[in-house]
């Protein structure tokens, strides 16, 4: 495997009595576009969560780019990973614009001054399928679909090479959702991104990703190539997940 | 009958230039509610986040148990008592009452607005929380430009209503001898000997501030919802 960039090691974490991650260990290397699946409430939110310091560990440690984020500073540590939120989380008081160019000219980053400003917004919005024009109009003024899109402009907005999705395309219909998933693949490959990305279809999944962690009640299943998965699954349950995505094959 | 009118207003409003204790009074009413207002609304705001952010984060435990006694002690007791202390216990040596009163109605008023903006925040989503600081903002970044908008666009016709309380409930104002408006009619009625024109015109003229006061809040209103359509 190439270069690691994010490591998780024994990582534990629980609300209360009840344990979310347990000793949850995980290598991704630079350049991977990881899908993550399971259950609702298996922990993959958490597991994202814990990449760029959103939710701290119990016990064990997780790793950036060779360095403990524990160590980190929050701030710096985020603008090397986008994350684009479950549920969108756009500002609805802000424009299209704003949303995307808001967070880095109000901290100065480079590339977000002045003029740049506008002209960075746009290149985004084009990166992501989606018309400048629609640079001055308010998120409920999108379609779901046009909000998703925003939302991946916007966690690029500060070059990250990190990208966490969580669930992007949940709420798009069909159609929408395969043009957004070419779309992400193809900013995928031209930015050399690692990419972590959870979703609840195993399609998906396994159309994405190039490798696919299964995850259940807060541990791994299985974290392979998605061909294997479908050759040799490794519990039970990832048996049965990769059959229930056969199924529709075998009626054909 | 007309005579007997005509008599009364001469004798309530008239004579000695009696009116002008009337105008007197609203322009102290109307200071003492506009600037506890205002004291209250950053006393509130601190407050209101403190709490907030305690009941997200379970952080700052200290602070919260401190805006805790705050919150109960004024929320617990009478407003009038609250400025009796001030002014002749805390305060004794101050000379001027009325930034005494703005004061005793700042701290008490910041109590209420700290449970609007409280609640105010806790109605955003936390994922504009999360968002704003996975993209490089800090927690106090976050709160105040993500957040903070959001919540006091909520919050502003509780806010307007808490002026409102706030504009009768300085009518109290006369315990520490200020000449507020109510302390006005009072004044005139001491001169006059008769109770009736004095207090009506009192209540007439707070009816109308707070008529005025809630006519405003519903064009703000209706502007707020137009901005969102
Ligand atoms: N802030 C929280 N407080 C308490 N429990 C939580 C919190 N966040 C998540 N959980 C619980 O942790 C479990 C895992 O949540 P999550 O990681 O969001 O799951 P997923 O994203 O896989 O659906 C769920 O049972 C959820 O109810
Ligand atoms: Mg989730």
């Amino acid at each position: 495997m190439e270069e690691t960039v994010i490591r998780f090691e024994h990582v534990w974490k629980s609300y209360g009595e009840q344990p979310v991650l347990k000793d949850f260990s995980l290598e991704i290397g630079k350049g991977e576009f990881l899908a993550v699946i399971g259950r609702s409430g298996c922990g993959k939110t958490t597991a994202l969560k814990l990449v760029n310091g959103l939710i701290v560990p119990d016990t064990g440690r997780v790793e950036v780019k060779g360095q403990d984020i524990s160590c980190a500073d929050p701030v710096m540590l985020r603008r090397q990973i986008g994350y684009a939120i479950q549920n969108v989380g756009l500002f609805p008081h802000m424009t299209v614009e704003k949303n995307i160019a808001y967070v880095p000219s109000v901290s100065r980053m480079d590339g977000w001054k002045g003029e740049d400003r506008r002209k960075k917004t746009e290149e985004l919005l084009r990166q992501v399928g989606l018309s400048p024009a629609l640079a001055g109009r308010f998120p409920r003024e999108l379609s779901g679909g046009q909000r998703q899109r925003v939302g991946i402009a916007r966690a690029l907005a500060a070059s990250p090479d990190i990208l966490l999705m969580d669930e992007p395309f949940g709420a798009v219909d069909a159609i929408t959702r395969e043009q957004l998933q070419d779309e992400i693949l193809k900013i995928h490959r031209e930015r050399g991104l690692t990419v972590l990305f959870v979703t609840h279809d195993i399609e998906e999944a396994l159309k994405l990703g190039t490798r696919v962690l299964v995850m259940e009640e807060g541990t791994v299943q299985q974290c392979d190539i998605p061909s294997r998965l479908l050759s040799a699954p490794a519990t039970d349950f990832v048996e049965k997940l990769v059959c229930r995505r056969r199924e529709p094959e075998v009626r054909m | 009958m007309w005579e007997n009118f005509s008599e009364a207003i001469y004798l309530n409003f008239i004579k000695d230039d009696r009116w002008k204790y009337y105008t007197d009074g609203l322009k102290v009413t109307l200071t003492i509610t506009l600037f506890a207002v205002l004291l209250g609304v950053a006393i509130g705001l601190v407050v209101g986040i403190i709490r907030a952010t305690h009941e997200r984060t379970h952080k700052l435990k200290i602070m919260n148990f401190l805006c805790g006694i705050y919150l109960t002690v004024i929320r617990g007791t009478p407003v009038v008592v609250q400025l009796m202390i001030i002014y002749y216990i805390i305060l004794a040596s101050a000379r001027n009452k009325i930034p005494v009163a703005i004061l005793a109605f700042g701290i008490n008023s910041g109590a209420y607005v700290a449970e609007i903006f409280r609640s105010g925040i806790m109605s955003i989503d936390n994922g504009q929380m999360e968002a704003g600081r996975s993209l490089g903002f800090n927690y106090i970044q976050t709160m105040w430009y993500v957040v903070l908008p959001q919540a006091f666009k909520n919050v502003l016709p509780a806010l307007c209503n808490e002026f409102i309380a706030l504009l009768k409930e300085t009518s109290v104002s006369g315990y520490i001898a200020l000449q507020d408006l109510t302390k006005a009619g009072d004044i005139v009625r001491s001169r006059t000997f008769n109770p009736f024109f004095p207090l009506f015109t009192v209540a007439a003229i707070y009816l109308i501030c707070v008529i005025v006061l809630t006519q405003c809040i519903k064009l703000l209103e209706r502007r707020l919802r137009q901005s969102e359509h």
